[in-house]
């Protein structure tokens, strides 16, 4: 069984007076539907890239996050640093100052003052962080080399990050030490030992493994600092670069949407002149084929 | 050509004419199967995306209760054996008793001693309520294991941290250490003193030594929360692939209905214009 007769539609337009008012209405029809795909293929061009900028975007916001995040515990550490070594300052000085009288000569020692900050570093869970810091050496040169290429100068940031990494790279062998063995010593219940520590020594010496190794930890925390520092305004200037890279985009996909428009409009206006020029050359030769067709009539 | 027979062109715009509509309904079917796709993709990205963040609320939880107990185990060790050894050389030194203005310096000395203690016990206990919220986070209790209940346990009964150290005092009884704190202090021995000291320090060795042992906790939230962000990004990754595939598949559809359009008009145009007709 036929579904679709094709011949009624044959018979339709043959018992039809107006074929001509037909064929104009296709041609309407079909210059509609040309300008159909041409508007969709121009949709399907322009979506294409902008959900491939789309991906870049996503991406980029991902990054920015990313560099944000960084900059803030970079931020972070670095204050975390600066009450550390505040109030280390100020406690240790007045201990200082106290310990240089008759009174406090016999109530504070290097270990008391000094090897709780040292024991807390070296021993504390923490402690595993600085140590993956110094085995992931080459994550601090490969940073420097990015830092490099991304300003693609040499510039205050990127001498700063060498600098300062290079010197916080020489305190490797310090962080070896092992300060396991003075657990008995910072937890002492023994009041005998406590009282007549003979090991011990005045504050105000300032000559004792001890003071000499929480010097270099001081040291270390300020160079730490300093690189954090830079650190941090290198990772701002990255997430600075990408929120101009994320603005660029932006203004590439706004623009794309409206040559969208743009483009559907031109293609509209040039099939549209085209197709007015082809029903006139098509009018123009049936109105000669029907002339030829009466004259042949009336002869 | 027989009258009424098509022509050629006739059938290769009714085939083009099938082809696109199949192609339609096969790019209409395959952005069904897409979208359901995507939507399952995009539960597990919400879900995903959810617990990261709870993820992240506790690591930043456990990082400032960290800093809570650094903070103290930095202050309070640095003097640990301060007020002891005044009341040493107090108690053995004459010239060191005449270093003080008079009576109520060295009465301010002992009672700032034994105040040390009691605000050490309150900022323990203060930790222990940040830590006793924490553990009501649903992030928390999906991690919650064997160390950190041990943890809890450890720190918020004090007695029985005292009960667990009784050897490192002279009063061999909790209730006898804990009275140290509330009684009067006019007839204390240096051994009191010395309990006293030692309960400071047997509750910072307590938390100094918990908090070491929940650090590798702490190391595995982080590569949890690391390895979670990673399959988020891969879930993203496959959302916008099959995005963009509905996409492509949308337009083609919408092309191919057209054509299917356009095709049967030129079919139309065909006939009308077939001579033959």
């Amino acid at each position: 069984m036929k579904i679709l007769n094709i011949s009624f539609f044959s018979q339709y337009f043959k018992s039809s007076q107006n074929k001509k008012k037909y064929i104009r209405f296709i041609n309407i029809g079909i210059f509609f539907s040309i300008f159909a795909i041409t508007a969709a293929l121009i949709t399907f061009k322009t979506e294409t890239t902008i959900d491939r900028l789309e991906f870049e975007l996503t991406e980029l916001h991902n990054e920015k996050k990313e560099y944000s995040d960084f900059s803030e515990q970079f931020s972070s550490i670095k204050k975390e640093v600066d009450n550390f070594l505040n109030n280390e300052e100020n406690l240790n000085k007045l201990f200082e100052f106290n310990s240089s009288t008759l009174l406090g000569n016999k109530l504070i020692t290097v270990k008391d003052l000094y090897l709780p900050s040292i024991f807390l570093d070296f021993q504390s869970s923490d402690f595993f962080y600085i140590q993956e810091f110094f085995n992931d050496e080459q994550d601090l040169i490969d940073l420097e080399n990015y830092s490099e290429i991304f300003y693609e100068e040499v510039n205050w940031i990127t001498k700063g990050l060498k600098e300062n990494g290079q010197k916080i790279l020489k305190y490797k062998d310090f962080f070896k030490k092992d300060y396991a063995s003075y657990y008995a010593e910072i937890f002492n219940y023994d009041s005998e030992k406590i009282v007549n520590n003979k090991s011990d020594t005045r504050v105000n010496l300032y000559r004792d493994k001890i003071y000499d190794d929480y010097l270099e930890l001081i040291n270390f925390y300020n160079d730490f600092q300093k690189y954090i520092h830079y650190l941090n305004i290198f990772f701002s200037d990255l997430e600075n670069d990408t929120v101009l890279q994320i603005d660029k985009i932006q203004k590439e996909i706004i623009k794309l949407s409206n040559q969208e428009n743009q483009s559907i409009l031109i293609a509209f206006i040039l099939q549209f002149i085209v197709f007015i020029i082809i029903q006139y050359f098509e009018i123009s030769t049936t109105q000669k084929e029907l002339k030829i067709h009466a004259k042949r009539k009336t002869k | 050509m027989r009258r009424g027979k098509l022509n050629k062109s006739t059938y290769i715009y009714l085939l083009l004419s099938a082809f696109f509509t199949i192609f339609a309904y096969i790019s209409d079917q395959l952005v069904i199967n897409f979208e359901n796709k995507n939507r399952i993709l995009s539960i597990d990205y919400d879900d995903l995306q959810t617990e990261i963040k709870s993820l992240k609320t506790l690591e930043n939880n456990f990082e400032t209760f960290g800093f809570q107990i650094d903070n103290l185990l930095f202050a309070q060790l640095k003097n640990r054996n301060f007020y002891i050894k005044n009341i040493h050389e107090l108690d053995n030194n004459k010239e060191f008793n005449n270093l003080f203005i008079d009576d109520r310096s060295i009465y301010n000395l002992k009672n700032d001693f034994i105040n040390s203690a009691i605000i050490l016990i309150s900022n323990i206990e203060k930790i222990y309520q940040n830590y006793y919220n924490l553990s009501y986070d649903n992030a928390y209790v999906s991690f919650e294991s064997d160390v950190l209940k041990n943890f809890t346990n450890k720190i918020i009964d004090l007695n029985k941290i005292l009960e667990l150290n009784i050897d490192k005092f002279n009063n061999k009884n909790v209730d006898q250490i804990n009275d140290l704190l509330e009684n009067d202090f006019s007839n204390y021995s240096f051994s009191d003193w010395m309990d006293i000291r030692n309960i400071k320090l047997v509750y910072l060795e307590t938390l100094f030594n918990e908090q070491n042992k929940i650090e590798p906790f702490i190391k595995n939230l982080e590569k949890t929360i690391e390895d979670k962000e990673l399959d988020l990004e891969i879930k993203f990754k496959e959302i916008k692939s099959i995005n963009n595939f509905v996409n492509y598949f949308i337009l083609s559809g919408i092309i191919s209905q057209i054509l299917t359009l356009l095709f049967l008009l030129l079919l139309f145009r065909s006939l009308l214009s077939n001579k033959q007709i």
